[in-house]
């Protein structure tokens, strides 16, 4: 009980007690000698705590601000996912390039193969079947009318059965990618610039 | 004239114009954010100073909390109001600069740092605002962040709890803790008074 009146004069003291609940609290107190004796304490606690000098300026704060402003780095580091999205970002040509390199050896060793088997006159279809057609997961390869023979799969439109407008098309959009990815880093390099002169100034 | 003045620092310490400065800041704008370091810097030091009960380690730990501050910017959401958040940081510095030199800085120290606060405090007075320190000091980190932020700073147990993050019920429950020991503590002072 002493416990519970104890936790309602404290917030009594600190005016956190709803109204319904202060009425009831002044009521109690007009009546109970210990309640009064126990707010007298906390009321005289905080003015003792309150006598206690507080901290006295040791330097000017605008001395502290412009010496501490040198201190900063040079701006604030931007929320995570922000880093994360960048560093994405800048590791996307990246991880294009080892995608690119990845299909195009696999195209390439898997056309090798096809091709010296078409020299030694194994056909296509069992050629394939030996290898499971598994040589390059994720890609469809597909092998073209005029690839029954070494020679004929260089033919027009396409490299070793496979069709060049892929070949092309990747490395291009690698390209891009890599030079979109460079002109984001420089405007980025130039508004950091622009943001710190004013600041360089200063000193 | 002197109208206009109060005007304009009516107009400064208003809370759009907080949020143009940590806008501002938040893009790299130091200027703006030293004006953010002046307005909040003696209050800060204050919150440190009535941890620590060093003038010294209350000048440091602020600049450590601002520079914090600065880096996590970018993160800070305008829910709470701006120095509530530098009180967090500076506390959360605070304590974990306590805890690793664990009462480092004996009672000889805290007596030069009360001294040197108060050129013009008699002596008795000196003695019991050494006393007091004391008393705060040896609270449990915890309860004494709490019982600071409320004596001291006069904030709310709801904006204490989103100041340190703690549930409402901890706040009170920390707050009544410290002021029975200090009670303990300082009874004779009390019992003077």
């Amino acid at each position: 009980m002493k416990d519970h009146f104890t936790e309602l004069l404290q917030a009594y003291h600190d005016n956190e007690l709803p109204d319904w609940q202060v009425e009831q609290l002044e009521d109690h107190l007009s009546k109970c000698q210990h309640c009064q004796a126990e707010l007298t304490e906390l009321q005289a606690l905080s003015t003792l705590l309150h006598s206690v000098q507080p901290m006295i300026q040791t330097s000017n704060p605008a001395e502290f601000a412009k010496k501490l402003i040198r201190l900063l780095p040079q701006r604030p580091a931007a929320p995570i996912w922000q880093r994360s999205l960048k560093l994405g970002w800048q590791l996307s040509p990246l991880a294009m390039m080892l995608v690119l390199v990845f299909a195009q050896t696999s195209v390439l060793v898997n056309n090798l193969i096809i091709g010296v088997n078409l020299l030694g006159g194994i056909p296509v279809e069992e050629t394939l079947s030996q290898l499971g057609a598994n040589l390059s997961p994720g890609i469809a390869l597909t092998i073209p009318d005029h690839a029954n023979s070494f020679f004929g799969s260089i033919g027009v439109g396409s490299l070793f059965g496979f069709d060049i407008s892929f070949n092309l098309t990747l490395p291009a959009f690698t390209s891009l990618l890599a030079l979109s990815w460079l002109a984001g880093w420089w405007i980025s390099q130039r508004q950091n610039d622009t943001k710190n002169e004013p600041s360089n100034k200063d000193g | 004239m002197k109208g206009k003045t109060y005007l304009a620092l009516a107009t400064y310490t208003s809370i759009e114009v907080e949020q143009s400065l940590i806008e501002r800041a938040k893009k790299g704008d130091r200027h703006a954010y030293g004006e953010l370091i002046v307005k909040h810097r003696q209050a800060v030091v204050n919150v440190v100073y009535r941890l620590c009960g060093d003038s010294q380690l209350a000048e440091d730990m602020a600049q450590e909390a601002f520079i914090r501050a600065w880096q996590k910017l970018p993160d800070f959401k305008p829910y709470a109001p701006f120095r509530y958040w530098v009180y967090r940081i500076a506390t959360n510095a605070t304590l974990d600069v306590l805890r690793r030199e664990k009462d480092m800085l004996d009672l000889d120290e805290v007596r030069v740092a009360t001294k040197s606060a108060g050129l013009e405090e008699s002596a008795s007075q000196a003695e019991s605002t050494r006393q007091v320190h004391q008393a705060i000091r040896s609270l449990p980190p915890a309860s004494r962040s709490v019982l600071v932020l409320r004596e001291f700073e006069g904030l709310t147990y709801q904006e204490i709890a989103d100041t340190l993050e703690i549930p409402l019920g901890t706040v009170m429950s920390r707050l009544s803790y410290a002021r029975e020991k200090l009670r303990q503590s300082l009874a004779h002072l009390l019992e003077e008074k």
